[in-house]
């Protein structure tokens, strides 16, 4: 009894402290969700060692030697104060920003970009505010784990089947447009008014967040090609996905994106965070999830599956090289709305 | 340059700009002064495309600026830290606001160094974004960005107000210099009556939405503003409404 109160102090403080250390850097987040993942998995699947032989041997000798139940106890304590002292040394939040302060922030080119022009540029600044602002770099964070839901999928026998693996790689190559992308213009809320009386045109606003979306993507799609282990059809699955993508997603996304009315601070975390959070973002995911099964599993009922992979594929690159005629869609969807998001967004 | 025409802008069934008609002619430079709420700012979002009014239209260049693209070519303006990028630092910012009026970074740095003593040393070079600045030192980087774009048309939202003393008299060095020897035309709002007097040769007084003075600056205008806005406090004491 003692003892497993013990743990239950133990465990809500190790996870207010990394709950703490994954607001200031998103790694820490990854890096404990790994050891989790870790451990369970090398129990259950790779039998490396038993958690519950663990747990035996440390509950069975704690009938032996109550002595024990102070273990917990202790470790509970133990990492109370690592959070107390965590908390006494933070405790001035004017300390922590200027620590901040003193690192020098030298500007950054991205010499790559500049071949696209101006619309090369405003792609530099949204990479720039994805690495320099706590909530868009976690939510690429995010999407560099969810690389491992191959692993989870592919690896298991039940969850092999080809409908899992077109959700399972719309995932790893989409992940950033759904999460990164749900969210948008309102990334650049507090900028907005600049951006609209700039000489930056609309379209090629828009062009720029086509252009990151594939750099991104591509970036996703390369890191997933190890999963030609599982077979070749794993990877052509991926690049059917990656097109879809890139093709349907994207621009949907954006859709979206000019009924996004909602402000959002960037400077707060990502973790646990609501802000700029409404119906909006539950409606839009939907049809991002249904749209590729909608095409694809009629195909699939009627065991002709690989057709339905082609169609995806094919509306996928249709998308791709029809991006002129969905911009100007778009932009002239946008000018109706404008006055509304730049109100939205004014708003603090 | 600049023709208002019926503008009517309603927030909640309370008019906060009602303009029937008003023309800036080009080389104007004018000040635009009124207590809070009498609707300065929103009349520059109007005039900015940023705000729809609920009638009327403001042409620039006889083009209505709502629906077209071509005034942002000669326009510009900085109202608030809302036209800033500010997780760029500031010489990121004029590279790319160079780089949209096709200016190279050499073009940028030349025209940098000659803004030098306005600049004071705390901008650039200082390892710094933009929202680690303070706000006068923001409004600095809003001004210069400006300047950058040799605009025909230069628009400012109470450019006087975070910024110091010394810097203030720079600024209005430069605005005279702008409006004088390079034919700029500015429309300038600002609470610091001393300045704006100075600066502008056409005032244009706002009282809940309407212009309700329209006068050519001379000697007397500043007394008549300052009676304006001291009604009922002792005159001898020379109350600057500040703020």
């Amino acid at each position: 009894m003692v003892s497993i109160t013990g743990l239950t102090v133990f465990n809500n403080y190790l996870a207010l402290y990394i709950k703490r250390k994954a607001n200031i850097n998103g790694w820490v987040f990854l890096i404990a969700a790994a050891v989790i993942i870790l451990i369970g998995v090398s129990d259950f699947l790779w039998h490396f060692f038993s958690i519950r032989n663990f747990s035996y041997l440390f509950f069975g000798n704690l009938i032996k030697h109550p002595a024990l139940a102070l273990v917990p106890v202790l470790l509970g304590a133990v990492m109370y104060y690592l959070n107390f002292l965590y908390l006494k040394d933070n405790l001035y939040l004017e300390e922590l920003g200027s620590r901040k302060d003193t690192k020098y922030k030298s500007s950054t080119e991205y010499p790559f970009l500049s071949r696209f022009g101006s619309v090369g540029d405003l792609v530099a600044n949204e990479f720039k505010l994805i690495f320099r602002n706590k909530r868009p770099r976690s939510a690429l964070i995010m999407g560099l784990f969810f690389m491992f839901y191959g692993l989870i999928f592919y690896t298991n026998p039940n969850m092999n089947g080809e409908g899992y693996k077109v959700f399972v790689s719309m995932f790893m190559t989409g992940i950033f447009i759904i999460n990164y992308g749900q969210f948008m213009y309102a990334w650049q809320a507090s900028h907005f008014d600049g951006l609209l009386v700039s000489k930056v045109k609309f379209a090629e606003f828009l062009k720029a967040k086509y252009l990151l979306f594939t750099i991104v993507s591509t970036f996703f799609l390369l890191l997933t090609t190890p999963y030609v282990y599982f077979g070749w059809k794993t990877l052509v699955i991926e690049i059917i996905m990656y097109l879809w993508n890139i093709g349907v997603n994207t621009t949907m996304v954006l859709f979206f994106a000019n009924r996004n009315y909602k402000r959002m601070d960037l400077s707060k975390a990502a973790a646990f965070n609501w802000e700029g959070m409404s119906g909006n973002q539950w409606i839009l995911s939907f049809p991002l999830l249904i749209a590729p099964f909608i095409i694809y599993v009629p195909f699939a009922i009627f065991h002709q599956a690989n057709t339905g992979l082609a169609i995806l594929g094919i509306v996928g690159l249709v998308c791709t090289f029809t991006r002129g005629f969905w911009i100007k869609k778009l932009e002239a969807d946008f000018y109706t709305k404008r006055y509304t998001i730049a109100e939205g967004f004014r708003n603090k | 340059m600049i023709e208002i025409k019926n503008l009517k802008k309603v927030y909640n069934g309370a008019v906060v700009v009602n303009i029937p008609s008003v023309e800036i002619k080009k080389g104007e430079s004018v000040g635009l002064v009124g207590n809070n709420g009498a609707g300065k700012t929103t009349l520059f979002r109007v005039m900015l495309d940023l705000i729809r009014p609920e009638a009327g239209q403001v042409l620039s260049n006889g083009e209505s600026v709502a629906g077209h693209e071509n005034w942002k070519n000669y326009t510009a303006s900085y109202l608030d830290e809302g036209f800033l990028i500010d997780y760029l630092t500031p010489e990121e910012y004029f590279y790319f606001i160079g780089g949209l009026h096709q200016q190279s970074r050499a073009h940028v740095d030349d025209f940098l160094a000659g803004l030098t003593d306005f600049f004071k040393g705390e901008i650039l070079k200082k390892g710094k974004y933009i929202r680690d600045l303070s706000k006068g030192n923001q409004c600095k980087v809003g001004v210069a960005s400006c300047l950058l774009q040799n605009p025909e048309l230069l628009m400012l939202d109470e450019p006087f107000a975070n910024i110091d003393p010394s810097t203030q008299f720079r600024l209005k060095s430069i605005l005279k210099d702008l409006n004088k020897n390079k034919g700029v035309t500015t429309l300038i709002s600002s609470h610091d009556l001393n300045h704006i007097t100075d600066v502008c040769d056409r005032i244009l007084l706002m009282e809940k939405g309407v212009i309700i003075k329209d006068i050519a600056t001379s000697s007397s205008t500043l007394n008549e503003l300052e009676e304006y806005f001291g009604v009922g406090q002792i005159v001898s004491a020379k109350t600057r409404i500040d703020e």
